[in-house]
């Protein structure tokens, strides 16, 4: 019953802290947040060796709803474990550097309790059995990313990033929704094994069939949790909340969950649909690469890197190299968190600021956050030795029968690089400006920082070279040319990046000026803005005030006729005794004579 | 009882319908509270007459005892009724009941 734990013990933390965070300090409520996610990593530990013996693990924790195969179970297979002590041990590295991050007051109590519950459903969503089950992991990760984006609840932008990251998701649930009903109606189950059998049966070449409809619907659920196109806008806007979330919705529990559905169910899907979703993977990681470029706050460009590499990940999961989709799920995890975690420290030692053409020459002041980042870009750029490189050249070679896709992975490996290098020398190397005073990096900031950094740099070469088994099958390995290109490729767009950036952004001219074009995102948020939230706006508000007039003549009306009926009643209540007893004699008289007539 | 002339039981019964007029009469056109409540007095011993003559008429006992009933009630009815009067008085120096119009709608 360890795997039991796996989940429970971070949603105890949760359920503690929410119950009893208000009593107890910001510290206590960190490290106890912090710990109950640690406790879960180790319990995963523990299970390294029996994973070994059996490749499938199963815990049941009795039944739920009645709908066949929709019990409260959870199961460990093929890449479960290796997903579970990523999630849980950056999670706890996030988890710690919040304590040192967040500022005093009385946020913590809600900012630890949803980072537990967060963490505990994105296990749900990894090892839950069955389709129901999952669905509620993939939905209280939808609730945990609202409260925590929106944590500095009293800024409008931050409460807006959080309703629209909301809404955004919630089409992709209703669609995951719709496709879970046609399954169960379907195949008589939701239980993934058992479903994975129904599949066999139930999908045929070049058919439409229901299952057919359920997986399109299982992947527009999926494209809307990682941020994928058409649905990705959510994603940047998602900055607003604290640095921290950020990492930890980009590395961690949020983005990656499509990449898990489609690693987990791919028996279940039909294969027209995986390669949709890897067509939309490689538009989406070349849209946001080029639109990352063109970015000018720090967290910005983060954010549209993890929608790209994520659209990477989509590309090989979606062509069936799961392997490799795993590969860069986990290595990106890592760097993406050391960028994150690495952006936070300098926020934190600017007092806040994020534009890149203010920040600069950052790298004597702040060595140790210059280093880390250092790794992370490398990462991003998929330089080696840095496990970015590894990863992605296996899903290049994922990608080597389809010459689009792998195009579209060549030239986001270079925009990738690009950008990274962008990043980093206008933060570190760029001239430096003129700065209010830089804090110290707290040690509970500096600590998990440097770790996670050690494990982005160390991860992508051990499993590489096959030290680190991730429990499934691998590709095969790369050929020659596509190494020396991908290297290529990845020195060329760093060494571009930062020949054009070297002397600050102002420097930069032309290639500043025409990707800032690209930085509005093409448009897509405008173009949501005016075809969907507008028109809904004008419709809801003359809805509302249709109902508003109807309701009002609708009461002013009643209460007309109770007034106009009440004076008509007034008249009789003239408070004369004599009165009364005078009609009270004619009644009787007349009730008298009534009877006696009769 | 026996022999003597008695009256006949209409005369009883106009005498009682006579006397509940005369109290309903009292009851509507006088202000006073107190000539309101010997109204009400009389209406009450005019419906007590017409019991009693009833149960002679019939040889029967039950006007008698509800007779006794209405005199028990009516006692209780004074107790309150003057009560409340004396209220009245105190509180505005009146015993008019056209003065007292605070209910009014």
């Amino acid at each position: 019953m360890t795997l039991a734990l796996v989940p429970l013990l971070p949603l105890a933390g949760a359920m503690f802290i929410a119950l009893a965070g208000g009593r107890i300090g910001r510290k206590t409520t960190g490290t106890i947040g912090t710990l109950a996610i640690t406790l879960a990593f180790g319990a995963a530990l523990s299970m390294v060796v029996s994973v070994a013996e059996h490749p499938r693990l199963a815990a049941r924790l009795g039944a739920w709803l009645p709908v066949p195969g929709a019990d409260l179970s959870l199961v460990l297979e093929g890449a479960g474990l290796g997903l579970v002590l990523m999630v849980t041990g950056v999670s706890a590295l996030i988890g710690l550097y919040s304590i040192g991050y967040l500022p005093a007051g009385p946020g913590a109590q809600r900012y630890f309790a949803a980072l537990d519950l967060f963490v505990a459903a994105m296990l749900l969503v990894i090892l839950a059995d069955n389709l129901v089950l999952l669905f509620a992991g993939w939905e209280l990760v939808g609730l945990c990313s609202y409260l925590l984006i929106g944590h500095e609840r009293e800024r409008p932008a931050a409460a807006v990033a959080a309703q629209k990251a909301f809404v955004v998701n919630r089409v992709g649930d209703a669609a995951f929704l719709v496709g879970i009903f046609i399954f169960a109606a379907t195949a008589r189950t939701v239980n993934i094994g058992d479903l994975r059998v129904a599949s066999i049966e139930h999908l045929r070449p070049d058919t439409v069939t229901p299952f057919l409809i359920a997986s399109a619907l299982l992947l527009v659920g999926a494209l809307a949790k990682s941020a994928q196109l058409p649905l990705h806008v959510w994603l940047p806007d998602a900055m607003e909340g604290p640095t921290p979330v950020s990492a930890l919705i980009h590395a961690a529990t949020m983005v990656t969950a499509g990449v898990v559905l489609l690693i987990r169910l791919r028996e279940v899907l039909a294969p027209e649909v995986l390669f949709a979703a890897s067509v939309a993977g490689a538009a989406t990681a070349l849209f946001a690469a080029l639109v990352a470029v063109g970015q000018r706050d720090l967290k910005r460009v983060l954010a549209w890197s993890t929608i790209s590499q994520v659209g990477l990940m989509f590309v090989a999961a979606g062509l069936g190299a799961v392997f490799a989709a795993l590969f860069h799920l986990l290595a990106h995890a890592f760097f993406k968190a050391t960028l994150f975690l690495g952006a936070g420290a300098v926020i934190h030692a600017t007092d806040g600021e994020q534009d890149l053409t203010k920040l600069g020459g950052l790298g004597r002041r702040l060595p140790l956050t210059a280093a880390t980042v250092a790794v992370g870009a490398l990462g991003l750029a998929a330089i080696p030795p840095a496990s970015g490189f590894f990863s992605k050249e296996a899903i290049a070679v994922a990608a080597l029968d389809q010459p689009l896709l792998l195009g579209a992975v060549l030239v986001t490996s270079l925009l990738s690089a690009f950008y990274a290098a962008r990043l980093y020398t206008l933060v570190f190397l760029a001239p430096a400006r003129a700065m209010p005073a830089i804090h110290r990096t707290p040690l509970s900031m500096a600590a998990p920082l440097v770790l996670v950094a050690t494990a982005a740099l160390a991860f992508g070469g051990l499993v590489g070279a096959h030290v680190l088994p991730l429990g499934l099958g691998r590709e095969s390995e790369a050929p020659a040319w596509l190494l020396a290109a991908s290297i290529i490729l990845g020195l060329g767009g760093a060494t571009g990046g930062w020949l054009t950036y070297r002397r600050g952004a102002s420097a930069a001219g032309a290639v500043e000026r025409i990707a800032a074009r690209a930085a509005g995102g093409f448009g897509v948020d405008r173009l949501y803005q005016a075809a969907l939230v507008e028109p809904f706006g004008r419709i809801a508000r003359g809805v509302d005030r249709g109902v508003e007039a109807a309701n009002e003549r609708a009461i002013d009306g009643f209460a007309g006729l109770l007034v106009r009926g009440g004076g008509l009643v007034q008249r009789l209540q003239a408070g004369s005794v004599r009165g009364y007893e005078a009609l009270l004699l004619t009644g009787a008289v007349i009730l008298l004579a009534f009877w006696s007539l009769r | 009882m026996a022999g003597a002339a008695l009256m006949p039981t209409t005369a009883y019964l106009l005498l009682g319908a006579f006397l509940f007029a005369l109290g309903a009469y009292g009851v509507v056109v006088r202000t006073n509270a107190l000539a309101m409540l010997v109204a009400v007095e009389l209406m009450l011993n005019a419906v007590n007459l017409t019991f009693v003559a009833a149960a002679r008429q019939f040889g029967e006992l039950d006007g008698q005892v509800i007779a006794f009933f209405v005199i028990a009630v009516a006692a209780a009815e004074v107790g309150v009724g003057l009560a409340i009067v004396i209220d009245v008085a105190r509180r505005r120096g009146t015993v008019d009941v056209d003065e007292a119009t605070d209910l009014r709608g």
